[in-house]
């Protein structure tokens, strides 16, 4: 039985319910970058400082490209949930709000963006 | 409002079993130091007013009503799970801007040798090091400190051993960081 009144039918107002799914998914992308950054600590040990045709062919292997294309995935989603909650917390108007909230996410898919291609191209070489 | 919850913020904790570890003053660094503080200060005063405490158009759009105001910041001593609450907050927002220093290496990785060498030589200065470190610094305490979040997601370690996990927090991150840096001087 819905025991919502007309007027709140209405407006609308109340939990959105998807509230919780920011949350899950941040929990899920830290349990996965736990390993993928250890991981990626130790790839990256191995490849800085070496010259650039070395450092083209490490990075362009599977074993390196791939844990790293999931590094980045799981962590851009990571961190773009992350700031959102900073910004939320901290800035005083929704004017604000949805202007920090908007860059942060152009901010987001740029980078996600720029280091996937940055991988695909180690990886396949065009 | 200090005086009835003692001189710890989370007072009902403190109506746990102690163990051992509450005898250390290095897990409750500033314990002492609040307990002064209170007593110095004498019992803390509401603002009278709400509306002086907020801004004009604020307390216009409550309709001027006076509500008792949350406990803020300002009545909390440090203690060691909140600095690095803090800290884990801060160094996320370092890491969520350090992204920029992978994508730049990456992109000249795939550009060519002449921007990663570029690259490679900005990283290797005294400046491009000492960030690199920090970054370095930023991204295990985070690791840790998440690690000792999903912990306390599972509802484990709030007992005393909570001081514990967040010192050790701050502790291991610096010696992982170290460690991690020796390895790399040692490979090359």
């Amino acid at each position: 039985m819905n025991m919502r009144t007309p007027l709140s039918k209405v407006t609308g107002r109340g939990s959105s319910k998807f509230g919780t799914e920011d949350y899950w998914l941040q929990r899920v992308t830290a349990v996965a970058m736990v390993p993928l950054s250890i991981y990626f600590i130790f790839a990256l040990i191995c490849v800085v400082g070496e010259p650039h045709d070395r450092a083209r062919a490490v990075l362009g292997s599977p074993w390196v490209a791939i844990p790293f294309g999931a590094m980045v995935i799981a962590g851009i989603l990571h961190m773009k949930i992350g700031m959102q909650v900073i910004i939320e917390d901290y800035t005083p108007s929704d004017a604000w709000k949805i202007l920090f909230v908007l860059m942060n996410n152009f901010f987001s898919a740029l980078v996600a963006l720029a280091t996937l291609w940055a991988v695909a191209k180690l990886s396949f070489g065009m | 409002m200090l005086e009835c919850m003692g001189d710890h913020p989370f007072g009902r904790f403190d109506a746990l079993p102690k163990n051992g570890l509450e005898g250390f003053d290095v897990l409750r660094p500033f314990a002492g130091e609040t307990a002064t503080r209170a007593r110095a200060a004498g019992p803390v005063q509401p603002p009278r007013d709400r509306r002086q405490t907020m801004s004009t158009s604020k307390a216009k759009a409550a309709g001027g009503v006076e509500r008792p105001l949350s406990p803020h910041l300002f009545i909390y001593a440090p203690s060691w799970t909140m600095v690095m609450s803090v800290v884990h907050r801060g160094t996320g927002a370092a890491l969520y801007f350090g992204t920029l220093l992978l994508a730049a290496w990456l992109i000249a990785a795939a550009s060519g040798q002449a921007a990663y060498d570029k690259v490679a030589w900005l990283f290797g200065t005294w400046i491009g090091l000492l960030v690199l470190f920090g970054y370095t610094w930023a991204l295990v305490c985070h690791l840790i400190g998440g690690i000792r979040f999903l912990i306390w997601d599972m509802i484990l370690g709030f007992g005393p051993e909570r001081r514990l996990l967040a010192l050790g927090t701050w502790v291991l991150s610096g010696v992982f960081t170290i460690l991690i840096w020796i390895v790399a001087y040692m490979v090359k």
